[in-house]
């Protein structure tokens, strides 16, 4: 079988660098065995192999090896910042998310003390000292006189904690609560 | 414990694994540099430069099973860096200093020679040539690892080699190069 000039270096070079399947290595002992130039071919290559790589070990024995190097760029960078940094870089997203958080949960808490000062028990303001309620009174049996006393809402926490409107009125300072007439 | 293992080990700041990481790629990580800096001097101060920017960027490194690929791409810039701060000509080995207090027999003359001129031969490649020659050089590289590392189809690295090997055998016969191709 007839070879191309480039198959067939292809085929020396697998052979040079020892990458040369059984099979390929059969067809160029076949194409060597019958031409002597080819032979002749291979055997400058691999010379000139052994001689460049050997001229490539010279040239970069005086390399310092990893270690050495590694260890000068190491001081140099400051490894205990590498670490730091490493670390910081890493953990910056998971920083990020519990700030967010932290925020979030600041202004709930914010939000939720501002709808406690305005809320109230919706239960019906009652007047502790007061007497029935809800009486029905024809309203021709009424006297309408001018009250004593201006009576104004007040807003008290029982001993329970809860929350209470009442109707009372302010004297020397203290309140005292609206007093209804037992007829009412 | 595997490359990907150390590498990642590496990015979470573990400075054995990173240092064990650079040792074991330190032979084939060499060669390439020196097929850009044809200079051994050159090649040490980049390697160090490569050093300084693994320690600072390796916690970047989002896939660890592509640590060579990405320290092959560390190296091809550091080098293009230092060639553009430089920018001087490759110290040749004429210019080197070549011990001539040291006295060697005719054969070991004739072998300095020809080292010589094998060296002058594979700095006048093309750069994509040279890389795959010199990882190949290395001995410890199957074409494989070397597709792998330099991104290219095995079958280019192969085609790459033979070209390299024949320009350097008509560069050292004194035969005029062939027009390169492109792959």
């Amino acid at each position: 079988m007839n070879m191309s000039n480039e198959m067939l270096e292809i085929l020396m070079g697998k052979q040079i660098d020892s990458e040369i399947t059984p099979s390929e290595k059969c067809l160029l002992d076949k194409h060597l065995e019958a031409d002597e130039q080819s032979r002749e071919l291979l055997k400058e290559l691999s010379r000139m192999n052994d001689i460049t790589a050997e001229s490539i070990d010279n040239e970069l024995a005086s390399v310092k090896s990893a270690e050495e190097i590694f260890e000068t760029a190491w001081k140099k960078t400051g490894g205990v910042s590498y670490n730091y940094t490493c670390w910081l870089k890493k953990n910056l997203k998971f920083a990020y998310g519990l700030a967010a958080g932290f925020l979030i949960g600041i202004m709930l808490q914010m939000n939720s003390a501002v709808l406690d000062n305005n809320t109230f028990d919706s239960g019906l303001a009652s007047n502790p000292g007061a007497g029935k309620v809800g009486l029905e009174i024809p309203i021709e049996d009424l006297k309408f006189e001018p009250p004593e006393r201006n009576v104004d809402y007040y807003m008290f926490t029982d001993t329970d904690g809860r929350r209470w409107m009442m109707e009372a009125y302010r004297e020397n300072n203290n309140i005292q609560p609206a007093m209804y007439y037992k007829g009412f | 414990m595997n490359e990907s293992a150390l590498a990642c080990q590496a990015s979470r700041g573990d400075k054995e694994a990173l240092k064990q990481l650079l040792t074991k790629n330190w032979d084939w990580l060499k060669r390439l540099v020196y097929s850009y800096m044809s200079s051994a001097v050159d090649t040490e101060d980049v390697l160090q430069n490569i050093c300084i920017r693994v320690i600072t960027k390796i916690h970047t490194l989002n896939e660890p099973e592509r640590f060579k690929q990405w320290l092959a791409a560390v190296a091809r810039n550091e080098a293009i860096d230092y060639r553009r701060k430089n920018r001087r000509q490759p110290l040749r080995l004429e210019e080197s200093e070549i011990d001539n207090s040291i006295q060697y027999d005719d054969d070991t003359v004739e072998r300095k020679d020809l080292e010589r001129q094998v060296l002058k031969a594979i700095d006048q490649l093309p750069e994509k040539y040279r890389e795959v020659l010199l990882l190949q050089l290395s001995g410890n590289m199957t074409y494989g690892e070397i597709s792998e590392t330099l991104d290219i189809p095995v079958t280019t690295v192969q085609i790459r080699l033979v070209r390299a090997r024949r320009m350097v055998k008509d560069i050292l016969t004194g035969k005029e190069i062939d027009r390169i191709p492109r792959t």
